[in-house]
């Protein structure tokens, strides 16, 4: 088994793991935020779609390409490695699209250090000031940003006669734990914001939450960038 | 005076039974430790460790280790056997790769060119190796003793091995007559440019066993032929009369040749001069559209400056190297794995083996590859890319010294002359999954069909060699017929052989008549293996005896720049790319099976469907690049603008921590 097969299983079963830990330990503990309430918007159909893309083809860029990885150690071949180029494409494109639409809501402010020194998703309190996005959100954001970048050019560069055989050799690695730390992160993203925080399926999917959601997780939502205001005051 | 009568002293019977059993058990001990002592010289392993080459001026000696001198009478061929393992042990030398094929106990390692039993008359080209490699046969398979072997395949044999199999029985074989075949070292190691290795052809033709090595020098001349002479005749007794004198095989030495010692200078360099293995291992393209040889390159490597020896070595057991990844070898040597094509040119890791492993090893350029992806340094053999005759869309013919004798000139230059070599044809090999050029030929033969007693084999197919064939089916072979739809007394001449299918169900039917059990026979050609149908005709079917013979291809090597690849990802990428879609020719001796082809994907396990879909995307791929890299374009700059916001937004912070100052 390689070091990369290790740190591989490693890493998401250890995510995995915590996030399983988590739920037990904290997520299922907290009061539902309720629902039925007077709904506000959360994500207009343009996010949504991007989101759900994004979704889609990391899903199946993951599958593909741990497939391989974890399955028998080889570098991709086939159809496997059609499919994962031509996901990887639209992949980078919406995450570039993301990164437009969203850098700024993901700006840090500095609320976002209180939530990270309050131990942010981990904290039993109800009372974390965050915006539109908490930091955790927001870290995620960037990070997934520099990691798509690095597995996109780490392929790109690739296809190109500029590199010899060692370079190619770190490319391959660089879009191998590029995508790995991806991967780790993104579940966990996709924990935190589905499943440690009830409801947040419905807001990807309906664009709209609860007052109470948001008052809950998003209690600065609302207001300036970074400005503190209480939520659920966004019209309809 | 009366004598008394001396009383004669009579031994103790037990005395004399005594004295008789310790004699008795001197002499058997003597006779065990002394004997073989004097019986056979102790054996010498002569290696100095110089790299000078050592002056071969040396005493001859005949098979019998008589010593040879020019006005001996009779006077006997001098034979490397007994003048080099003064010095140089024979028995260790016999090891070697080029000696050892009939030795069952040597690992026959990845297949390598057969030689090829072929006959027009009987559409034959049957693959033979004493060698167990995939889809060839083994001599004795197909009735062929080491004698017959010899005659045919010796004209390219370097002596030894079946050459030196003198106790397998066969009636017709004729070597108290004709000699043992023993090793001729100057095959490989003459530096003399007089050495002529056409006189060993010729003598092999005479049946000159014991002669040919000594012919082949301008030592000696040999005249006479040992195959005119009766099955009684003693080479070592000489002539009985005249007329077997005239006709008998003799040697005559170049008496000047011989010091004052009786010494001879034999020009033996330790390495082979490249000129002696292409005698054997050359090969030339032939068909239509092939290049004069005169417009064709040599392997790189030579070209370069290197020998055939610098990579390809061996030790006093002439284990030659073949220097190709797994090599059986390998596991004696470790540090082989630097005489690779990859541990030569890339380094061998994994070896360990000090600095021969780290690549670059006879000054050997470490390739760059840019561009290529890792992939393809696992998936594939670097003679894919390097290796054999540039791909076309379909393979080409190819003729060797060891199968068409291509140093002679004659009729069996044919370009469509037996065996059909043709290549590359892209193989994916079973052991490591790798997709590497192959030389392939498909073979033709009759054969006996068995039931076969494993439960897994539908049939046993048991080959029949050309002579035999022949004898048994004589007229049908001979007789003229009539091809189907042609008018009255034409004959059908559309084939060398003329092995149409009405002729092929004539010999079939022939063959069955003249069997004793009555048996059933086919005839396999064009990857098919033929036999009677129900209905009067040839019925064809898959049959595993009917899969070609193929070997790797390891030169010649092109330059980096005439690779595959240099052009375009298309070049093995692309809708047509020879690598996966080439057609590999499927040819046949006979009329039946003229014209087929198969894609070369088929020799790969892979989907067309998929190679075609993988090609498309390279349509597109230019496309991909820039939006690739403009959509990288723009995620660098959205990530480098708030880098910058968050590092100018820092400093604005640092600057409020600043001390106020004095109000």
């Amino acid at each position: 088994m390689s070091l990369f097969q290790i740190l591989s299983i490693l890493g998401i079963g250890g995510c995995v793991g915590v996030a399983l830990l988590h739920y037990v330990l904290i997520a299922r503990r907290q009061p539902h935020p309720g629902h039925g309430e007077r709904r506000v918007r959360r994500y207009n159909l343009w996010e949504r779609l991007i989101h759900v893309v994004l979704a889609v083809t990391f899903l199946v860029l993951a599958v593909t390409g741990f497939w391989a990885s974890i399955g028998w150690d080889g570098p991709m071949s086939g159809y496997n490695l059609m499919i994962h180029t031509t996901c990887g494409a639209v992949f980078a494109v919406c995450v570039a699209v993301s990164l437009l639409t969203w850098a700024a809501d993901h700006a840090l402010a500095r609320h976002d250090s209180r939530w990270l020194a309050r131990g942010g998703g981990f904290s039993t309190r109800g009372d974390l000031p965050a915006g539109r996005f908490s930091a955790c959100d927001k870290i995620y954001f960037w990070l997934a940003g520099l990691l798509t970048l690095a597995a996109l050019l780490s392929m790109l560069l690739s296809m190109i006669t500029l590199l010899g055989t060692d370079g190619q050799h770190l490319m391959y690695h660089v879009h191998r734990y590029s995508t790995l730390v991806l991967v780790i992160l993104t579940l966990w993203h996709g924990y935190a914001t589905s499943v440690a925080k009830r409801g947040g399926v419905g807001a990807i999917l309906s664009g709209r939450v609860s007052r109470s959601w948001a008052r809950r997780y998003h209690p600065l939502w609302g207001g300036g960038r970074g400005e503190p205001q209480q939520a659920g005051t966004q019209p309809d | 005076m009366t004598r008394q009568p001396t009383r004669r002293a009579v031994p103790n019977r037990w005395a004399v039974v005594g004295v008789g059993a310790v004699a008795a058990v001197v002499f058997a001990v003597a006779a065990i430790v002394i004997a073989p002592a004097g019986a056979a010289e102790p054996a010498v392993t002569h290696v100095t460790g110089s790299r000078a080459t050592f002056v071969h001026r040396v005493p001859l000696f005949d098979s019998e280790n008589g010593a040879v001198a020019p006005d001996k009478d009779p006077c006997m061929p001098f034979s490397y056997r007994t003048s080099c393992t003064k010095c140089h042990d024979y028995d260790q030398v016999r090891q070697g790769w080029h000696f050892n094929a009939t030795d069952p106990e040597v690992d026959p390692g990845r297949p390598g060119q057969p030689w090829f039993w072929c006959d027009a008359k009987t559409g034959t080209v049957l693959p033979l190796s004493y060698r167990t490699w995939p889809n060839v046969w083994q001599p004795d398979q197909v009735g062929m003793s080491p004698w017959t072997f010899c005659l045919n395949f010796g004209h390219h044999l370097p002596g030894g091995g079946p050459g030196e199999k003198t106790d397998v029985k066969d009636p017709g074989a004729r070597w108290l007559v004709a000699g043992k075949l023993g090793i001729n070292c100057g095959a490989c190691h003459s530096g003399s440019p007089a050495y002529d290795p056409i006189e060993w052809y010729l003598q092999i033709a005479r049946q000159n066993f014991m002669w040919a090595a000594a012919a082949c020098t301008d030592l000696a001349s040999v005249t006479g032929a040992a195959a005119s002479m009766p099955a009684s005749y003693d080479p070592f007794m000489g002539p009985d009369d005249e007329r077997q004198a005239k006709a008998a095989p003799a040697v005559i030495y170049d008496a000047s040749r011989f010091n004052a010692k009786g010494e001879v200078f034999f020009d033996l360099p330790a390495q082979p001069p490249d000129m002696r293995c292409y005698f054997c291992h050359s090969l030339t393209e032939v068909g239509p559209d092939s290049p004069e040889p005169w417009a064709t390159d040599a392997d790189v490597h030579l070209v370069s400056g290197l020998t055939c020896s610098d990579c390809h070595r061996n030790g006093l057991d002439h284990r030659i190297t073949r220097n190709y990844e797994g090599e059986p070898l390998g596991k004696e040597h470790p540090a082989l794995a630097s005489l690779t094509c990859r541990g030569c040119h890339l380094g061998e890791q994994s070896a360990a083996c000090g600095p021969d492993t780290m690549g670059g090893r006879l000054g050997a350029p470490v390739p760059e590859h840019v561009g290529l992806p890792t992939i393809h340094l696992e998936r594939l053999a670097c003679t894919t890319c390097h290796a054999g005759l540039y791909p076309r869309q379909t393979t080409r013919r190819i003729q060797t010294s060891r199968a068409h004798l291509i140093e002679f000139q004659g009729p069996h230059r044919d370009p469509d002359a037996l065996p059909r070599v043709v290549e590359p044809v892209f193989v994916r090999c079973k052991e490591d999954g790798t997709i590497g050029p192959r030389r392939m030929v498909w073979p033709a033969f009759w054969c006996r069909i068995e039931k076969s007693p494993e439960a897994h084999v539908a049939e046993k197919v048991t080959p029949l060699g050309p002579d035999t064939v022949y004898d048994m089916a004589k007229d049908a072979f001979d007789k003229e017929i009539k091809a189907k739809g042609e008018s009255e007394g034409a004959a059908e001449t559309n084939d060398r052989t003329g092995l149409t299918a009405e002729r092929i169900l004539a010999v079939l039917a022939m063959l069955k008549e003249k069997d004793e059990k009555k048996g059933e026979f086919a005839y396999v050609c064009a990857g098919k293996l033929y036999r009677a149908g129900a209905a009067g005709a040839l019925a064809a079917a898959d049959h595993a005896a009917a899969w070609p013979a193929a070997w790797p291809i390891g030169h010649n090597v092109r330059p980096a720049a005439q690779s595959l690849g240099t052009g375009e990802c298309t070049d093995c990428h692309g809708f047509d790319a020879p690598i996966a879609f080439g057609e590999v020719e499927v040819p046949s001796p006979a009329t039946i099976g003229q014209g087929v082809t198969m894609a070369m994907y088929e020799f790969q396990d892979r989907d067309p469907l998929e190679l075609k879909a993988w090609a498309m995307s390279y349509l597109f791929r230019p496309m991909f690049k820039v939006v690739g890299f403009a959509t990288a374009g723009v995620i660098a700059a959205i990530l480098l603008l708030y880098l910058f916001m968050g590092l100018a937004a820092l400093l604005r912070w640092a600057g409020t921590k600043a001390p106020p100052g004095p109000a």
